[in-house]
């Protein structure tokens, strides 16, 4: 596109203005801001004030994005992990399938929600979060397959799972108790 | 406020080596004096009145903004190719665009000359028909003339205010060549603080003339 000669004009005079006062001696800058009638400290102090409200939101929104993205699966050991699949009334191949988000957080009967939310020592709202996000293989090494790590479409209902993963349809009504 | 019409700059190539690491990043944000805060809050100021959806009063929000697109990595730093407040002032200037972009149903970003030119049928301005590319129509070419009128004022209004300070005038005439400074200053073989002290000058003609149009 072509530059007008205004804007190229507008240009040269903004450029001038920025590398003076980027490069100019500090006697010159505050000598400039001084005739303007502008107070340097107070235009440093406003400054300071925004990037101390950066450094606030910054670290406000690093949490939020921990707290979104944690796995609440992450902390528990394997030997843990079967008890814990035994404890809840279900195998591993289906604890394995809840934790990769294959299971549709809508459907999960809120008993057994409660359950896990409380085996895993998270909130109920923290263990909705984590499992209303996108299927996704499980990150780590730590339950390492010989076969290729296969991410589900999309989420699929609890009982599918369920059923997928062999449980019997008495087990199964029993997640619902 | 401006970072919902954020979208991320693509990282360059981590192969180039070129991004400063967080804790370079960091190390700049500490080595940052009371100047350089105080010029980064007058150039936000600056860039907020360039945009007719923003008022000087947004420009603590905008640097803010910048600073923490910064410390979260969403803009890149390249130590090599500009120095760090240079590099935040680009990130304001990006953001403020990119927020203009968002909004719909604004004008021209180049507010400067806009009251003297007629508006087109469409509503554009001058300005922004003179930018199109492609031949040049009897609207355009009229354009081109009113443009031209209006850059040889500006130019006239600040060499008049620049007729007391020969140095000033010779870095403007220079800055008119399309010279950088640094080259600018080397033509010229003055002294350095002379140098600045006359583009100390020039400045406040180029703000005042800003101010009055």
């Amino acid at each position: 596109m072509k530059v007008s000669k205004k804007t190229q004009f507008d240009d040269a005079l903004e450029n001038s203005v920025a590398d003076f006062l980027t490069n100019a001696p500090d006697d010159e800058v505050t000598a400039f801001f001084q005739e303007e009638g502008l107070d340097i400290h107070a235009l440093a102090h406003n400054g300071r004030e925004a990037l101390a409200r950066a450094r606030t939101a910054a670290a406000g929104s690093a949490q939020e994005t921990s707290s979104h993205d944690a796995n609440p699966f992450s902390g528990v050991a394997r030997p843990e992990y079967r008890r814990l699949a035994h404890e809840l009334g279900i195998n591993t191949m289906f604890l394995n399938r809840i934790r990769d988000r294959e299971v549709s957080v809508a459907d999960f009967p809120a008993v057994f929600l409660e359950r896990l939310a409380a085996a895993l020592h998270v909130t109920i709202v923290a263990l909705r979060r984590y499992l209303s996000l996108p299927p996704a293989p499980p990150i780590g090494g730590m339950f390492q397959s010989d076969s290729k790590p296969v991410v589900a479409a999309e989420a699929t209902s609890f009982e599918a799972v369920a059923r997928e993963s062999g449980l019997s349809e008495e087990q199964i009504k029993r997640l619902f108790e | 406020m401006f970072l919902g019409t954020l979208t991320d700059v693509p990282r360059p190539p981590a192969t180039s080596r070129a991004v400063a690491p967080r804790s370079q990043v960091e190390s700049a944000i500490a080595g940052l004096a009371d100047r350089d805060f105080a010029v980064l809050h007058y150039e936000a100021k600056r860039i907020c009145r360039k945009y007719r959806e923003l008022s000087p009063d947004d420009a603590g929000d905008l640097l803010q903004d910048a600073f923490q697109a910064v410390i979260e990595a969403r803009r890149y730093w390249q130590p090599a190719n500009v120095a760090f407040v240079p590099f935040l002032i680009g990130v304001m200037q990006s953001l403020a665009h990119n927020y203009h972009k968002h909004m719909k149903g604004s004008h021209s970003v180049n507010v400067t000359y806009e009251h003297q030119l007629p508006p087109s049928e469409d509503g554009s301005s001058a300005v922004d028909l003179i930018a199109v590319e492609g031949h040049a129509s009897a609207e355009e070419t009229v354009s081109d003339l009113q443009e031209l009128s209006l850059v040889e004022a500006g130019i006239s209004v600040l060499r008049a205010q620049l007729a007391q300070h020969p140095v000033s005038l010779a870095i403007f005439d220079g800055l008119l060549e399309g010279k950088e400074k640094k080259e600018i200053r080397e033509d010229l073989n003055i002294a350095w603080t002379t140098f600045w002290s006359a583009d100390r000058h020039l400045t406040r003609a180029i703000e005042a003339y800003k101010r009055s149009i």
